[in-house]
């Protein structure tokens, strides 16, 4: 009965232990995860200049809060292996480094995507431009435009300039500027500031 | 109004010609931008379109293209605005419209509805000749 006892108490001891490490654990992960959703609401509300509450500070609390965590959970997590000091540091590292990733890793497409949109003028635009052009000059359907062909090359004087200009205003629903209409001498040109003005125009209902 | 019409003062007289050309594009840019009010309050889509009224501003505008003189220049830019304002604010009315801007070289209007695609050919041509 005693060798019994003996072997069942530590047995009862280690299960109670690993019950409340179980918990402790869910616990501490709930906690981090909670941190994290924290911390990545506020950093969302400030990158996009939403008034958050200003009792709270980003930095220190949810830093605090998440390293203790972060440690405490790693901590917890490696008892039974107990070798604690080492590995929690690089798993606490890691998982910061996961983190930063991620948050670069969300800034990039935009990016990308819009600077490949500036430089491309779309060929149903260029298209588009070369009617209104033709029909402006009344010149004879044969005729080539390439996109680099310019507009007094066409027999155009300065206001039939300005007045393809209108036109392509009111075709796009565009409004162009002063300083961008003077520039404005080949098919091209055109073509690519509509395309850039299309792009910066709030969607209008 | 979006165009500012309201608003145009009197500048003082252009300095060189280049500011008197550049005078006569921001006024043709102003009346081009004011165009679709002009064709909204005047119900003018059964008679002609915006491209239509825009050339014909531009040839009356090709018409004094030869005079050199900043100050003409600036004069015919203070009639043409006055004028753009009588359009714009409804001074004037639809038969001055299409008196002045709409009716084309041979004196009558072109029609540009859907109204007359009923009728035959008959009516269609009698204008041009009886014996079609």
């Amino acid at each position: 009965m005693t060798m019994m006892n003996n072997r069942k108490r530590p047995k009862e001891l280690s299960d109670k232990c690993h019950v409340i490490l179980d918990r402790v654990l869910s616990t501490t992960c709930f906690i981090l995860i909670y941190e994290l959703a924290i911390f990545f609401f506020r950093r969302h509300a400030l990158i996009s200049n939403q008034i958050i509450h200003p009792s709270v500070p980003i930095s220190c609390y949810t830093y605090y809060s998440m390293a203790s965590s972060s440690v405490s959970a790693t901590f917890l997590g490696f008892a039974p292996s107990l070798t604690l000091s080492s590995k929690s540091a690089h798993q606490v590292s890691s998982r910061f480094g996961a983190v930063s990733v991620g948050w670069s890793r969300r800034s990039f497409p935009s990016l990308r995507s819009s600077r490949f949109r500036i430089y491309a003028a779309q060929p149903e635009t260029v298209d588009k431009v070369c009617e209104i052009v033709r029909k402006q000059l009344a010149l004879p359907p044969e005729s080539q435009l390439t996109p680099e062909t310019t507009f007094t090359a066409l027999g155009a004087d300065s206001l039939d300039t300005v007045e393809i200009v209108m036109g392509l205003e009111e075709e796009f629903g565009i409004s162009v500027e002063e300083q961008s209409s003077e520039n404005i001498t080949c098919i091209k040109e055109a073509a690519d500031l509509i395309e850039k003005l299309l792009q910066n125009k709030p969607p209008s209902s | 109004m979006s165009n500012a019409l309201k608003n145009v003062k009197v500048a003082p007289n252009s300095a060189t010609l280049a500011e008197a050309r550049h005078r006569v594009f921001d006024f043709f840019k102003t009346a081009c931008r004011s165009l679709p009010t002009v064709m909204h309050i005047y119900n003018l889509d059964d008679v002609t379109s915006i491209s239509e009224l825009r050339s014909t501003v531009a040839s009356e505008i090709r018409k004094n293209s030869h005079v050199t003189n900043p100050k003409v220049i600036d004069m015919l830019l203070f009639k043409a605005f006055e004028e753009l304002k009588n359009v714009v604010d409804m001074a004037k009315q639809r038969h001055h419209i299409i008196g002045q801007y709409v009716v084309g070289k041979q004196g009558l209007v072109q029609d540009r509805a859907t109204k007359d695609q009923g009728i035959s050919p008959f009516l269609k041509n009698f204008y041009n000749s009886n014996y079609s």
